[in-house]
């Protein structure tokens, strides 16, 4: 049978279902990620273990003291990580607005976390956030940034007093190399994360490394 | 004769009682003739005269039941034969080089993945123990 009617079958008898990727998602604030619930079938039928991650709830703390509470939370990723790592998975990752510095700020802090392809969108991070680095450590392969140049809530994330923080979810990152920047004038702050997108550029990516054609916003009215 | 596997599957599943039946027929008869046989779902459909739906959920049954488990193939995209077997979907590296069949370098797709099915060593212990 192929892999996509196995995985459907093992969910309706109980039986633990074929993966080799892992995927960590991690959300942003003010929000405990609906994105990550709806995307759950589409990445488990795909055979991808899925682990969304729940920081909690947060208001305040991320936008007075970023960094530290985006620190204080790199041990859940860590721990994630090397739960899926220990089992032989490959773990990939993604992560929106906040989520992202927790996410860039566990593999700077961590440089045992191996996260060969990532997805982010609504990225707090800076334009020149120093992905080479991380790539020279062997640490990310391919990065896709999914932008949009009217992103609202990223438009003042520069003025955080975080040095890594900044605008690349609405201009993308300065980086070559690695990183894909990708530019939406229909993602919003959030859309990204909704069935269609996910299924037709996030799975392919994610499991081979290759960027399909953007889907526009009339691919998400049908 | 009835296996125990199978009489556990079939308390666990009463309403399924005639196909299990079928199937166990069907299983033990190739099993009999060849111990490394994979179980083919659309062979199994056609000897059973069921449909495929059943078979393959009766197949995650058994391997629920440890009665069969899973083998993983990579498909050749090109040839669509098998170019790569391991026990589980992790096993598969992620690019597959020099294909034994076309050649060729496969990036991993999920759509070129195939699972097939084997008896468990305590099926083909129970047939073969059998009086």
């Amino acid at each position: 049978v192929k892999l996509r009617t196995y995985n459907t079958l093992a969910g309706q008898v109980g039986v633990r279902p074929q993966s080799n990727f892992a995927l960590l998602s991690i959300h942003g604030v003010r929000s405990t990620g609906d994105w990550q619930k709806r995307m759950a079938v589409s990445l488990q039928y795909a055979g991808i273990l899925y682990d969304p991650l729940d920081w909690g709830y947060a208001r305040l703390l991320p936008i007075v003291r970023p960094q530290s509470t985006a620190d204080a939370h790199t041990t859940k990723v860590v721990t994630a990580w090397k739960t899926h790592d220990d089992a032989g998975l490959h773990v990939i990752a993604v992560a929106h607005s906040f989520g992202t510095l927790i996410l860039a700020r566990s593999l700077q802090l961590n440089p045992e976390v191996i996260l060969p392809r990532i997805v982010l969108f609504g990225s707090i991070l800076s334009e020149s956030f120093p992905w080479r680095d991380l790539a020279a450590r062997h640490q990310v392969s391919k990065l896709l940034n999914e932008t949009c140049p009217d992103d609202p809530a990223v438009r003042f994330a520069h003025l955080l007093r975080c040095k890594w923080t900044g605008r690349a979810g609405c201009f993308g990152f300065s980086s070559t190399g690695i990183v894909e920047n990708r530019v939406y004038d229909w993602l919003g702050h959030s859309d990204a994360g909704n069935l269609v997108h996910v299924e037709k550029v996030w799975i392919p990516f994610l499991l081979r490394g290759v960027i399909p054609p953007q889907t526009t916003a009339a691919d998400h009215a049908t | 004769m009835s296996l125990a596997e199978f009489d556990t599957l079939r308390a666990q599943h009463p309403e399924q009682g005639m196909l299990i039946a079928k199937f166990e027929d069907a299983v033990l008869g190739i099993l009999r003739r060849n111990p490394t046989a994979v179980l083919d779902e659309r062979h199994l459909a056609q000897v059973t005269n069921s449909p495929l739906a059943d078979v393959e959920l009766l197949l995650m049954e058994l391997i629920k039941a440890e009665i069969i488990e899973p083998r993983v193939a990579w498909v050749c995209p090109i040839r669509h034969g098998t170019a790569l077997e391991v026990r589980e979907l992790k096993d598969l590296p992620l690019l597959l080089e020099e294909c034994a069949l076309c050649g060729q370098s496969h990036q991993y797709d999920p759509a070129d993945v195939e699972i097939f099915f084997v008896p468990t060593a305590r099926l083909l212990e129970s047939i073969t123990s059998e009086p």
